[in-house]
């Protein structure tokens, strides 16, 4: 570990002289008994020319932890040496290495959250507009078989409408893509299905039925047909994660930095319920991370700028979300270029002010957004305007916060404040709160985090400058001019925290502006999670380092600090998580008081009348029956139905003639459930799903 | 803000993390946990049962089911759907031990009266079981149980026990949302501004009525602003008339009586029924008004 002093590294006036770290605590707590590539960087000597290696690898995160300038970056994706330089390492060593390597693990992290959850996601029931995707989804897929078979003839606006007329209030790619998994891995439905098609009258009717039903199930039947359309989702999730650790294994020096940000984020409960649905909100906050990390790329890169519309046309056909992104990123830009006016009176020219991302994501986004939606391939302004007019005017939920329910805007401005701090834990959002801090220093002083890592600076040339890189090496590589294909070719170190502040504000900010329609609960701003995770992730890495000087003194205390509170920090998402399966959408954090202390504040219990699933496995406790099923969706019937898991005996009825009847407690159900009361002559519950005491579930039977 | 994480502090904000996760990790030992089993409702239906009928009234809402459950007397409309406390001369309160039931609606229940005595407490599990005396006047009539008939303005309606067809809309006794509480209470249902003439025939008063007017539920309540008007005939004069509108709740009036036996009569109707909608008015779906009355002999100002 070189103790070289970084020369570009200028002294902050407010800082003082501090010892060097010692390495990482990562690296401390995890001894080796072989050598690791940081040791071999080390055997090789002063020189700098592990360097090259990085100099020229454009896709190589690890771009500003050099060994002279965060000697704490031990941790992290190791240097690779260039074969000619260095000597050849036995297989054990590079075994050791790639283990170790963040691609490795980030593809690890990625598998292991996605079999994660869909191990746990069969006891999760449908959600009220799962229902209605899953319909979508043999819809869709039913068209682009059809279109596989009859080329052409399947591509006319009246086709295209027959199946896209459905749902075709939110943009297609994921349903397209839970139905093509479908396809491919659902087993075929049950003899219901069938039963209901021979039912039907009428030859087209039931050719249609038969079309859309997929009968013969997908061509690898190795998932029931709900999962099989959830994996796509999952598989989503699942990336999250791993790009989570990856990021922040670099921001937070290491290994524990890359789990601490990719367990923030899969960990809570809210963001695991949602990642195990076929539904928008988890896909569109990956997304939201993928672009987030791409645009950092894309400010100093130009192929990553061309990449920066058809990813975003992508996450637009994801969820509407991603609308606000291109002006999210102009804004990010302009703030960077503004800050450097004013601290070194950098004038931006119109070029940087309008780079070619920005264009690219205008023009490109959207006409890759259309591609991906047939739906508006006909009509397309007309619809484009239901589109959009039916997201504007949205219908209001009602939610229920502090003992009111709410049915009309504006809900309270506090709303989405108060219920992120009641769902996630507190440890984790107080090291959130840390990394803005971190952040709004870098305002002023942005060579604060500079050791952290930098992203973007994918010529190297900042780097090689600081690790004091022979002139040969430097030669030809002045520092990048800005242009209009790459306007922030290097950074100073701030860009990065300001775009996840940003991203981790807006959605809160969104949500709490008292014009916006009353959408709902917490999944309307799960996209800011996964920056609260890297914000998190920069604060570990950065109050670690800040620590290591002091407990160098302890060895044993640093070896095993970091992974102690690693564990209290992680270690109440993941029992809130693990406990609340399988009704985490009515989980809080422990502070709050779990479900119990949520529900005595007013605070919503859950919504979307998921919470049946034990009913249907413990089936002989309610017997064959006329039941009204509630909030339950009748295409999430249908879907149970389609898989077996719907009880024989169990017929949908209205609650008059109902003998048995399901009620899911919210404030504003009430009147659904005095109509039980009143139809069944009884206030009595026969039974109760309940997450600690709190029930989410109410069984009525009507008395013999 | 660079001192602020110079290294000692940096170890000491990292401390606090560690500190603040440890107390969340307790924080979930207690509370990811039920707070009642079996054995303990068990327990709670043996102490009430004691008491005799003495309603069991649960302010904590995600309890409630479970009491209706496991207890008989959570189950009335007495201990469900009262119209005040001022109904009850004893009653048991089971809320969650952590939990002040006093500060929150339930105090809004006593409408100004004194916090009745408490005279015994019980710890079941995390949850209290409290049981509460007051003096309360002596109810003399019920307008639940009193209704001999209605009419409006095109006849009289037919029924009874209950339910009163009429042909301009129903009246019925029921229990409604109201204000996001159920209260048990005769609804009238009829066209905009249809009078119902509710009979109650020769009612021996106190010196007081007390009643509520509310409208349900809240779908209705959304997008509508009806108002109600309330008269009370006693001999055949108009003795009061109230004018309500649907965001005052639960609406209390009171009414100082002559004590003895009088004609009573009720007429009761509201402005405008259905809902706004942005294509126009709506009948459906519409308010139902929602009237309780009773007659105390408090004995006393009231």
């Amino acid at each position: 570990m070189s103790d070289t002093p970084d020369p570009d590294q200028t002294p902050d006036p407010e800082a003082t002289p501090e010892p060097e770290p010692t390495p990482s605590s990562d690296d401390a707590s995890g001894s080796e008994a072989t050598p690791s590539s940081e040791d071999v960087a080390d055997a090789s000597g002063p020189e700098p020319t592990i360097e090259s290696g990085e100099t020229s690898d454009a896709g190589d995160t690890a771009g500003a932890s050099s060994s002279s300038d965060a000697p704490d970056k031990a941790g992290s994706e190791p240097p690779r040496l260039p074969s000619s330089l260095g000597p050849k390492l036995p297989l054990r060593t590079r075994l050791s290495q790639m283990v170790r390597s963040t691609a490795f693990l980030s593809a690890l992290i990625t598998l292991l959250t996605s079999f994660a959850l869909l191990h746990a996601e069969a006891e999760i029931g449908y959600v009220r507009d799962e229902g209605v995707y899953f319909e979508a989804s043999r819809r869709y897929a039913a068209w682009l078989a059809r279109w596989r078979e009859d080329g052409s003839e399947a591509n006319t606006p009246e086709v295209r409408d027959r199946y896209f007329g459905f749902n075709n209030e939110h943009p297609a790619l994921l349903k397209l893509a839970a139905g093509v998994s479908a396809r491919m891995f659902a087993e075929p439905p049950s003899e219901a299905v069938e039963r209901d098609i021979a039912a039907l009258r009428g030859k087209r009717r039931r050719a249609w039925a038969r079309e859309i039903a997929v009968v013969e199930g997908g061509r690898w039947p190795w998932l029931r047909e709900g999962a099989a359309m959830r994996l796509p989702a999952i598989l989503l999730a699942g990336l999250g994660a791993g790009l989570l650790f990856w990021a922040g294994r670099r921001l937070g020096d290491g290994l524990f930095g890359g789990l601490l940000a990719a367990g923030y984020f899969v960990l809570l409960p809210r963001v695991a319920f949602h990642a195990s649905l076929h539904a928008f909100d988890v896909p569109i906050a990956v997304m939201t991370l993928i672009l987030a990390l791409a645009w950092l790329r894309a400010l100093s890169d130009w192929r990553w700028g061309l990449a920066m519309g058809p990813l975003l046309g992508v996450a637009i056909a994801v969820k509407h979300n991603a609308l606000f992104l291109g002006p999210l990123f102009a804004l990010h830009l302009w703030m960077c270029l503004a800050l450097r006016w004013l601290a070194d009176g950098e004038r931006p020219s119109l070029a940087r002010i309008a780079p070619m991302p920005l264009w690219n994501m205008a023009i490109v986004g959207p006409l890759v957004a259309l591609m991906l939606w047939p739906w508006m391939w006909d009509d397309t302004f007309a619809r484009l305007g239901e589109y959009l007019a039916f997201h504007r005017e949205h219908s209001y939920y009602n939610m229920e916060f502090w003992g009111q329910n709410y049915n009309r805007p504006p809900l309270p401005i506090l709303y989405p404040f108060v219920m992120t701090v009641a769902t996630v834990p507190g440890a984790l959002l107080l090291l959130t709160g840390v990394g803005v801090f971190l952040t709004v220093r870098t305002m002023r002083s942005p060579r604060t985090l500079r050791h952290l890592g930098r992203f973007g600076d994918n010529r190297g040339w900042a780097r090689a400058q600081r690790v004091g890189a022979r002139p040969r090496q430097l030669e030809g590589s002045a520092q990048p001019r800005s242009r209009w294909i790459a306007p922030l070719p290097t950074f100073d170190g701030r860009e990065e925290p300001l775009l996840y502040v940003e991203l981790a504000l807006f959605p809160l900010l969104l949500i709490a502006l008292p014009s916006i329609p009353i959408f709902g609960g917490t999944k309307h701003w799960l996209t800011a999670y996964p920056f609260f995770a890297l914000l998190a992730a920069m604060a570990w890495g950065r109050l670690w380092w800040r620590a290591r000087t002091l407990l160098r003194a302890w060895p044993t205390l640093l070896r095993m600090a970091p992974a102690i509170v690693l564990v209290a920090l992680l270690g109440p998402a993941a029992w809130s998580t693990i406990h609340g399966h399988p009704y985490n959408l009515s989980q809080y954090a422990p502070l709050a008081g779990g479900a119990r202390g949520a529900a005595g504040s007013g605070l919503n219990r859950g919504f979307w009348g998921h919470s049946v699933v034990p009913l249907l496995d413990e089936d002989d406790s309610l017997e064959a029956r006329e039941i009204y099923v509630h909030d339950v969706h009748r295409l999430a019937v249908e879907q149970y139905r389609r898989e077996g898991r719907w009880p024989e005996g169990w017929r949908v009825v209205g609650v008059r003639s109902a003998d048995a009847a399901l009620l899911f407690p919210e404030m504003h159900m009430l009147s659904d459930e005095i109509a039980i009361w009143a139809s069944f002559g009884t206030v009595q519950p026969s039974m109760l799903l309940t997450l600690d005491d709190v029930p989410v579930t109410i069984v009525y039977e009507r008395p013999e | 803000m660079v001192k602020l994480i110079r290294p000692n502090g940096a170890v000491i904000l990292l401390g606090l993390l560690c500190v603040l996760g440890l107390v969340e990790l307790l924080a979930a030992f207690m509370e990811y946990r039920p707070n009642i089993d079996e054995d303990g409702w068990d327990e709670l239906a043996a102490i009430v049962e004691q008491r005799g009928e003495d309603p069991v009234i649960v302010p904590t809402s995600w309890l409630s089911p479970a009491a209706r459950m496991n207890l008989a007397q959570a189950r009335s409309w007495d201990a469900l759907a009262y119209p005040d406390l001022r109904s009850f001369a004893s009653f048991w309160l089971l809320h969650h031990k952590l939990e002040r039931p006093w500060r929150g609606s339930l105090r809004a229940e006593l409408e100004g009266a004194p916090l009745p005595d408490l005279v015994e407490i019980h710890h079941v599990g995390r949850l209290t079981l409290e049981r509460y005396e007051q003096s309360v006047g002596v109810e003399r009539f019920d307008l639940l149980d009193r209704v001999e008939a209605v009419r409006t303005g095109r006849g009289p309606c037919r029924g009874g026990r209950g339910m009163w067809q009429c042909k301009d809309g129903r009246v019925s006794i029921r229990t409604l949302e109201i204000d996001y509480r159920p209260r048990r209470c005769l609804a009238v249902e009829l066209d905009d501004g249809v009078v119902a003439e509710v009979e109650l025939g020769e009612v021996e008063l106190g010196d007081r009525i007390r009643g509520h007017v509310g409208f349900g539920d809240f779908n209705a309540r959304l997008r509508a602003d009806p108002s109600a008007r309330v008269e009370l005939l006693i001999d055949e004069v108009v003795a009061a008339r109230w004018l309500f509108t649907d965001d005052q709740g639960w609406a209390a009036f009171a009414l100082a009586t002559e004590p003895g036996a009088h004609r009573v009569q009720l007429r009761a109707s509201t402005s405008v029924g259905g809902t706004w909608q942005r294509d126009g008015h709506r009948t459906n779906p519409t308010d139902s008004l929602c009237i309780e009355l009773r007659g105390f002999d408090e004995g006393g100002d009231g």
